[in-house]
Order: C-alpha cells, then sequence, then structure tokens
C-alpha cells in the first residue's frame, strides 16, 4: 500500500489516485499503516496548566515515536527544492492539485549521506535524470519528529521506475499535444538536403560532446569540408530550454542563415545527464516547427527525449552525427559521380548511335553515288568521243590552215628579209663610209692642229736661231728695263748664255 | 684618270689652246705648258679615233654577217 501526502491518517482507506498509473504493483509493500491517532487532537482542547514549547514537543516526539517508529510508507511527490549540504540531501517535496499550481501538501524531506549517493547513482542509470527539481519520485520514507526541527521525512528508498513512467506519461502528454496541433511531424517532413556543408550548431562551446562532434567532422577521411558555425548554448538545468530557442532564433537572425543546410544540436551523453529540457513543450515545439531540418545527438541511449521524437533526424551521439555528416556526403559525391558515369555512358551511346546512323547514311549515298557516277562516267565517255572526233577534225582543218599560212608566211617574211637585209646593207656600207669619212675627216683636223702646233711650238722658233732674255728669271721683252752691269740670261734651243751688260 | 674622256671636250680644249697660241698672247712659261697639254690631247683624240675606226669596223662588220 502507497500514500499519498494528502491522505489523512484514516487509513483504511483505499490509495491515493496518485499512483495509478504505475506499472508494477505496489501491493506487497509491508507497511500497512492500520491505527488511528485521534489523541493528537485531545491534548489541543485539554484544559491543562501551560506546558513549556520543549515540553509539548517531547510530548509530539513521544507521540510521533510511538504511532511512527519504524513505520516506513512509499508516498509519491514532486521535487519543489533540493540542496545538497555535507553530503546530505535536502529536498522539499509537494503533492500540487489538479491543475498542477496550488500545493496540497508540503513537506521537508532528507536522505543521509549514507544512502544518497547509492541512490542517487541507481536513479540516475535508470531514469537517465538526476534528481532534481520538477522531478516526480516515489519514495519510502520515515515519518520523524524532531524537537527543534520539527516534522521531515527521513528517505530509505527511492523507485526509479515510479519517475520513469510519469516522465514518459509526461512525454506523452508532450507528444499529444504536439500532434493535436499539427505540428509534431512538420520538422521531420522537411527535406533534408543530400549534400549537408554548412550547419548550424548548437551545444556546449567547451564540452565534450561537441570536440567529438568537430573532430570527427572536419577530419573526416575524405577531406570534405564542412562550415560549422557554433551557437553555445547550455544544454541541461531549468534554463537549457529557454537557451536553447534563444539559439534558434539567433539561427534565424544569422547573416549565414540562408546558407545553412541544417541545425544540429549535439551534447555529450552519459547516465550523469538529463534528458529534462529535450521534453520541453516550448522547445520541442519551436523544433518541431523550426524552417530548417534539426539533426540531434544529445546522447541518450536510455530514452528517446520528445525533442529527439520530432527532430527531422534523431542520432544518439554527437559522433554518430558527424559520422551521418561525412557518409551522407559520400553518398551524395558517389551519387553525383554516378550520375556523371551514367551521362557520359548515354552521351556516348547517343553518339555511337549517331555515328552508326552518319556512317550507314555515308554507305548508301556511297552506293547511290557510285552507281550515279558509273552512269555519268558512261555518258561522260560518249560525250567525250565525239567531241574528241569533232576536235580532231577540228585540229586537223586549222593544221592544214595553219600550215598554208605557216608556208606564206615564210615566203613573206623570206622576202622581206631580203628587202630588209640589202637595205641594211647598204645602210651599213652607208654607215661605215659616212664613219670612215668622219674620222678621215678628224684625223685630218687633228693632223693639221699638230702641224699648227709645230710652228706654234718655240723650241722650233728657237732651233731656227731665236732666243729669248730673263732678268731675275723673268723675260726681257723692254731693254730699257735693264741697267748696265746687271746680270742676264739668254735661253737658246739647246742651254743658256749668262752675261752681264755695258 | 678618273675623268671619262670626251673626244669632244677634248677638240674644243685643243681648239682654244691652238687659237691663244696663235694669238701669241701667251708668255713663254705659259707656252711650254700649253704646247704640252695640247700635244697630249692630240696623241688622245688620234687613240680615240683609231679605237673608234676599229670598233666601228668591227660592229659593222659583225652586222653584215
Amino acid at each position: 500500500m502507497v500514500w499519498n501526502l494528502t491522505q489523512n491518517l484514516c487509513v483504511n482507506q483505499k490509495p491515493a489516485l496518485s499512483y495509478q498509473y504505475l506499472h508494477a504493483p505496489y501491493g506487497h509493500r509491508e507497511y500497512l499503516f492500520s491505527k488511528v491517532i485521534p489523541r493528537v487532537r485531545i491534548f489541543a482542547v485539554m484544559d491543562a496548566p501551560a506546558l513549556s514549547l520543549s515540553a509539548l514537543a517531547k510530548h509530539i516526539s513521544n507521540v510521533f515515536r510511538k504511532e511512527f517508529s519504524f513505520e516506513r510508507y512509499w508516498v509519491t511527490a514532486e521535487i519543489i527544492g533540493m540542496k545538497i549540504s555535507k553530503g546530505h540531501c535536502y529536498l522539499q517535496l509537494v503533492e500540487k492539485d489538479e491543475r498542477g499550481v496550488m500545493p496540497k501538501a508540503e513537506f521537508r524531506a532528507m536522505i543521509w549521506s549514507s544512502m544518497f549517493d547509492v541512490l542517487h547513482r541507481r536513479f540516475m542509470i535508470e531514469t537517465g535524470t538526476r534528481l532534481q527539481e520538477q522531478v516526480q519520485i516515489l519514495c519510502k520514507v520515515e515519518v520523524q519528529f524532531h524537537e527543534r526541527y520539527g516534522l521531515s521525512l527521513i528517505v530509505h528508498d527511492l523507485d526509479p521506475s515510479y519517475t520513469l513512467g510519469k516522465l514518459e506519461m509526461e512525454r506523452r502528454q508532450t507528444i499529444d499535444r504536439l500532434r493535436k496541433e499539427g505540428v509534431y511531424d512538420l520538422n521531420k517532413q522537411k527535406h533534408l538536403p543530400e549534400a549537408i556543408q554548412t550547419i548550424a550548431v548548437i551545444s556546449a562551446e567547451d564540452s565534450r560532446g561537441y570536440e567529438d562532434f568537430y573532430t570527427r567532422l572536419t577530419q573526416n577521411d575524405y577531406g570534405y569540408h564542412f562550415n560549422v558555425k557554433l551557437f553555445p548554448s547550455l544544454l541541461q538545468g531549468d534554463m537549457a530550454a529557454g537557451d536553447i530557442i534563444s539559439k534558434l532564433v539567433s539561427i534565424k537572425q544569422d547573416r549565414l542563415y540562408e546558407h545553412f543546410d541544417a541545425v544540429i544540436i549535439v551534447r555529450g551523453g552519459g547516465a550523469a545527464s538529463s534528458l529534462g529540457c529535450f521534453n520541453d513543450y516550448q522547445l520541442a515545439s519551436a523544433i518541431a516547427q523550426y524552417p530548417l531540418p534539426v539533426i540531434t545527438g544529445i546522447g541518450h541511449t536510455a530514452d528517446v527525449s520528445v525533442v529527439d521524437e520530432v527532430a527531422n533526424l534523431n542520432l544518439i551521439t554527437p559522433t554518430e552525427v558527424a559520422n551521418f555528416l561525412v557518409s551522407r556526403l559520400l553518398h551524395y559525391d558517389g551519387a553525383v559521380s554516378e550520375l556523371y558515369d551514367g551521362i557520359s555512358a548515354y552521351v556516348n551511346m547517343i553518339l555511337e548511335n549517331e555515328e552508326d546512323t552518319i556512317n550507314s547514311a555515308v554507305k548508301r549515298l556511297n552506293a547511290v553515288a557510285s552507281v550515279f557516277l558509273s552512269e555519268e562516267n558512261a555518258s561522260l565517255q560518249i560525250q567525250s568521243s565525239a567531241i574528241r572526233m569533232l576536235v580532231q577534225e577540228k585540229v586537223i582543218t586549222e593544221k592544214n590552215f595553219f600550215s598554208q599560212s605557216k608556208q606564206f608566211l615564210q615566203q613573206q617574211l623570206r622576202h622581206q628579209m631580203i628587202t630588209e637585209s640589202e637595205s641594211l646593207s647598204n645602210a651599213i656600207r652607208e654607215l661605215k663610209r659616212s664613219a670612215t669619212q668622219q674620222i678621215e675627216n678628224d684625223t685630218m683636223q687633228i693632223e693639221y692642229s699638230q702641224k699648227r702646233l709645230q710652228i706654234l711650238d718655240p723650241i722650233n722658233i728657237l732651233k731656227r736661231g731665236f732666243s729669248y732674255t730673263l732678268h731675275k728669271g723673268k723675260v726681257i721683252t723692254d731693254a730699257a728695263t735693264i741697267k748696265s752691269g746687271e746680270e742676264i740670261e739668254t735661253v737658246l734651243a739647246k742651254g743658256s748664255i749668262k752675261s752681264k751688260t755695258l | 684618270m678618273a675623268e671619262k674622256f670626251s673626244y669632244d671636250k677634248a677638240k674644243a680644249e685643243l681648239e682654244n689652246i691652238l687659237e691663244e697660241l696663235e694669238a701669241g698672247e701667251a708668255g713663254v712659261d705659259h707656252l711650254t705648258k700649253l704646247v704640252k697639254r695640247a700635244s697630249e690631247l692630240i696623241k688622245q683624240c688620234k687613240d680615240k679615233l683609231k679605237n673608234t675606226d676599229a670598233e666601228i669596223k668591227s660592229i659593222l662588220d659583225n652586222m653584215e654577217d
């Protein structure tokens, strides 16, 4: 039997509704509370001397010990406050009303450090979430009253499957709501580009998950290049969902927005991390309606979050996302190559066909042409032999005409030659005669000139006994120019005489 | 003899010299020079005539063939 916090102490009634959805039966729980405790109220109305507060506390403590000692109850509650101090975990537990707003009951609770580590680790492994605010739990508690600290619950055990069931229910409710609103499938219907190369990544900048993703993506075996723009965000805790939503808005406003092929959300996994924010309705709704395809790799093997459900593609780990992007690009590359090969094969086929067509056309043409040619050839031969005969006749006629003309011309020429030759001979003779005449004339003139020269030559005059006289190298033509006693030189035909005047 | 021999020029020069000599105006010194030049010109003219005669004869004889 399980207790609900609001259940009054009249415990013979049936257990509260709050765990009805649980799959596992809890009937075997042994802590059946069967006693009514009216005395608590009785003290309040007793007319007695005033008690000290501690005496009252002591009294209450006694009652509690009597009524509750060693009794333990399975209780469902929601954590609304939690802190850890010196290894002890202090919880504020609440049960809210049907609208989930007003608390119907609220208790302090604690888990001793000796229990906490073990319980919490098992809880995280099984639920995929840590103990934190807003988590619904089923816990086995002992009710304790302390004189100074008052009433509190000591948690001795936690049942993770309850929380898991709660989470699953919330998850389903969120999914149902998204389906009803018609947005659940929207992102899935987005076309995921064949080649995803420019991506907006929402992740925590220094996280292991992002590092794995980035390294695997950028150092791929094929040398593919990826443009990665990181939008750093919180990925767990209360603020995470809101932060991721604001990053989705930033991506839309980014100057690269038009170029982004997809949005990638990656986070390193492990049981220690919580899916919490990824089941958030607002975030899931934003992602479902996001205009770019969203790929998640938020590292959770245990469970699939609502965000994973509505995303275009859900891969488990950041590394898997990177591998997917690389292999998709490789596939695309291959497909393009195949297309290319296909196109060239097709083109080759067309070309070969065309070549064959042309070749056969050429053959046909050749055949037709050779028939045509041989016909033409034959007719040409007939024509050409006719022409040849005509030409031969013509040639003979012309030859005769030419030989006659030639003879006539030869005769004419010979006659002309003789005439011309005679006149030329006459001309030559005349020329010879006149030239000879001319030369003779000239010779006579020259000879006449020679004779005149001989007459004029002073030597000849000197030879006839004439002489001339020089004074100081100059010819004397006037005797008056010479004084007596001066030396003069008389030049003869042969030699000269030097003398002095008287 | 860089200058090409011209019979007409030579004959004209010879005539000038003879006229100068016949005028008797030349001095004795100059006279000798003129006579020498005239003798030269006569020799050149004679040679030219002789050559020309031979040349003409040879040309005309060839033409008669």
